[in-house]
């Protein structure tokens, strides 16, 4: 029916290559994302399954049947448009029939679908509004009505829900996952949120600069991210990177060591890694706490006993940011000179970088920019050299949050902690203990396939 | 006239002294819109006067009795209506209207059919050479008409051999003189540039996704052009359609000289209007009427046309 296939496709402008070397297998009815940063050719690799760009070079299948070079009207898509392009001087009825009347079908089947795509984006009764009377979130469902009403093999969709507001998007998010269960059809969606990914799609496929990353379940891009930028890429706040190197026992950075117990082939000791750690798997110690303006902060992880955690780290808090749910505690490595001092810093902390050349965290150029145009609540990079986001559950009884230059311990979830390469990036491990749950979810999935 | 305008001549109060002069400008300063009210009624006027005195002049001239046409004034010498009935009598008026609206009708099809496949390529591709290009198309509209005059008639009246066959055969150019095509072909080329130059405009604003959309649901790039951009892009085409139909229907030079005149030669209003000057006397009335009823298919053009501009800006709210 609708699978989808690219085979190693280039796509090269005068001065740029968008998309390098694609070679992805999309199959029927399945929900695939496309996900990457502005600029990193997702859009035209969408744009070249529509047939409204070609290719260098490379191959384009839909339905095993080779489109490459085919005009998108004979490539049994239907695409869904950022911009929404509704066209202007028709009303909804003629915007959705358009194609149909296109193919000279039966005016009463035109009619009979026209209603039924009408009711299943919940539009009936406005079919003879003009698009300039609707408002943004109608628009875009008679933009959907208007893809869906001619049953194509497969629909492709370029950020629909960017131009919406942030509540209304989570309204459309669920609805087309809706819309894809009734419909059981291909649905290939190119978004640069990666909440929208995550959440949608039966795949992503991550993308940066024109090259795949990986194309998996999300929830495998999450846990087991084949390396760094997509394990930064994914998930929100970002995940903390600290540079470090090998050692006999474990991995040693300026400011920490950690066991690893687990076997990592391919790796030499004294090598150059990357600890990535996501903020929601840091906690504070045990007994550990800090105060803030309206209390003592001293929330910890009750399984934080069984092993799996790090020795504690001595850290500085710097800025909290409470969003509702969570909050977001950005700490910095005290300098080495501070370092076992028992006091609080006082004072402004100095800046400047602790001794060693492997310092905290850098962004690297792979560090995707994490842009989410409106709304819904996403924290920035934690990509600053010497901070580390740890993500804590709320306090109700607190009202603000200040506690700037507080010292105190945290402890990371070994079980979570990944280690890339420091030079290529790629993933050596997820979780530094000899078994992790995602492991075991992972190999449970595997079975029962 | 709103009354705040009416009721300001108290700023003279301050001083009695000022003279009109001094009086009027402190007026003006305080109260600019007056000034401004005054100049706007000055210039329409004067617009007014001199575009609708000559048709006030002709209607004068076309009712005043043909013997009564010396010392025409302001006032007809006499009422005389049947001259509009006449015009058509004494020589077949309607007919070279016919054939004026006929040429000006094909030529603005073939322009806006031409001009719409240029516009589109150069509205809506970025291509090497795009603005030389379209500078020397907007050049070659202000050519003067008589450098091609020449080497058209030549052309057009079959005295041109491109080649002989080697059967002994020439292939000449075709005999357009005294047809329709030897009006149409050069008008097109003159007016084209113009009306390139308007859709070009016009189609570079119609967003990128609207003719991706048009595409992916069925149309081809043609398809999505004549379907989707010319609609949106109908102030543009109407604009460029009307210039073109109106300047053909006003034309003089290549008229004149591309037929004979005779009616049935394709002789246009030009040759209709002459007509009517014979050997021994010319009927200035039975003129007069001529160019007044010439004038009516332009006028009824410019209302139907500018309903059409008024509806294609308001209806559009074309949104990226």
């Amino acid at each position: 029916m609708g699978d989808v296939t690219y085979d190693d496709v280039r796509k090269e402008y005068d001065d740029a290559t968008a998309v390098e070397g694609l070679s992805l297998d999309i199959e029927d009815g399945e929900f695939v994302t496309l996900v990457g940063p502005s600029g990193c050719g997702k859009s035209t690799s969408l744009e070249m399954i529509a047939g409204l760009t070609e290719p260098t070079s490379g191959s384009v299948y839909i339905d095993g049947a080779n489109v490459t070079g085919l005009p998108p009207k004979d490539r049994d898509i239907a695409m869904v448009f950022q911009n929404i392009a509704l066209f202007p001087h028709m009303d909804v009825y003629d915007n959705i029939s358009y194609g149909l009347r296109l193919r000279d079908t039966d005016k009463a089947e035109v009619d009979r679908r026209v209603d039924e795509a009408a009711e299943m984006v919940q539009m009936e009764g406005m079919l003879d509004r003009m698009p300039d009377e609707m408002s943004g979130g109608q628009q875009q469902r008679v933009a959907i009505a208007r893809a869906i009403v001619r049953e194509p093999a497969v629909f492709l969709m370029d950020e629909p829900l960017a131009n919406l507001d942030a509540k209304l998007r989570v309204h459309m998010r669920t609805q087309l996952q809706e819309l894809h269960r009734q419909l059981d059809t291909t649905i290939i969606y190119v978004t640069h949120n990666q909440e929208e990914a995550m959440t949608m799609s039966s795949r992503i496929a991550v993308m940066n600069e024109g090259e795949l990353q990986q194309f998996d379940e999300p929830l495998e891009c999450y846990y087991h991210p084949t390396n760094r930028f997509v394990a930064g890429f994914i998930g929100s706040p970002s995940m903390n990177f600290v540079e470090g190197r090998l050692t006999e026992s474990g991995v040693e950075t300026d400011h920490f060591t950690l066991d690893v117990e687990r076997d990592l082939p391919g790796t030499e000791v004294g090598q150059a890694v990357t600890v990535g750690v996501r903020p929601e798997d840091i906690t504070l110690a045990r007994e550990a706490t800090f105060e803030t303006d309206s209390g003592p902060v001293d929330v910890q992880d009750e399984s934080e006993m069984d092993g799996t955690y790090s020795d504690p780290i001595e850290v500085i808090t710097d800025v909290l940011e409470p969003v509702g749910d969570d909050i977001y505690v950005y700490t910095r490595f005290p300098e080495q000179a501070e370092r076992g001092e028992s006091v609080a810093a006082a004072g402004e902390p100095e800046d400047g970088k602790p001794a060693g050349s492997g310092a905290a965290s850098a962004e690297g150029e792979t560090e995707p920019a994490s842009s989410d145009d409106g709304g819904s609540v996403e924290a920035g990079e934690n990509t600053s050299e010497e901070r580390l986001l740890m993500s804590i559950p709320p306090m109700p009884e607190m009202s603000t949050y200040e506690a700037e230059g507080q010292r105190t311990r945290i402890v990371l979830n070994r079980e979570m902690v990944h280690l890339f390469d420091g030079e290529t990036g790629e993933a050596i491990t997820h979780g530094l203990t000899p078994e992790t749950a995602s492991d075991r979810g992972a190999s449970a999935r595997a079975e029962s396939d | 006239m709103p009354p705040e305008t009416q009721g300001q001549p108290t700023t003279a109060t301050e001083g009695d002294d000022k003279n009109f002069v001094q009086r009027w400008a402190s007026g003006s300063i305080s109260n600019p819109e007056r000034t401004y009210r005054i100049l706007f009624y000055i210039v329409a006027i004067s617009f007014l006067v001199t575009t609708l005195f000559p048709f006030y002049w002709l209607t004068v001239v076309a009712l005043t009795p043909q013997g009564d046409l010396t010392n025409v004034g302001l006032l007809p010498n006499g009422f005389n209506p049947s001259a509009f009935v006449e015009v058509f009598t004494t020589v077949p008026f309607h007919i070279y209207m016919l054939n004026s609206l006929i040429v000006g009708l094909l030529t603005t099809a073939l322009v806006l059919l031409l001009a719409s496949l240029a516009g589109y390529a150069f509205g809506r591709f970025e291509f090497p050479g795009r603005t030389p290009l379209m500078l020397i198309f907007l050049a070659i509209s202000y050519f003067p008409p008589a450098a091609f005059l020449l080497p058209l008639f030549e052309l057009f009246t079959a005295n041109i051999t491109f080649f002989t066959l080697p059967g002994g055969t020439e292939v000449a150019s075709p005999m357009l003189f005294n047809g329709p095509g030897a009006l149409v072909l050069p008008y097109s080329a003159l007016f084209l540039p113009l009306s390139i130059f308007i859709l070009t405009t016009f189609y570079s604003q119609i967003p990128d996704g609207l003719e991706d959309a048009a595409r992916v649901e069925g149309n081809t790039r043609l398809g999505a052009l004549f379907k989707i951009i010319m609609p949106l892009s109908a102030p543009g085409v109407a604009t460029a359609g009307v210039l073109t139909f109106i300047a053909v229907y006003n034309e003089y030079f290549f008229a004149f000289l591309m037929t004979d005149g005779r009616v049935q030669n394709w002789g246009t209003i030009v040759w209709g209007l002459l007509s009517y000057q014979g050997r021994f006397q010319t009927s200035y009335n039975l003129m007069a009427a001529a160019s007044l009823v010439g004038v009516i298919p332009i006028a009824i053009l410019v209302v139907i046309a500018q309903e059409k501009i008024v509806s294609g800006l308001t209806a559009g709210g074309l949104k990226e």
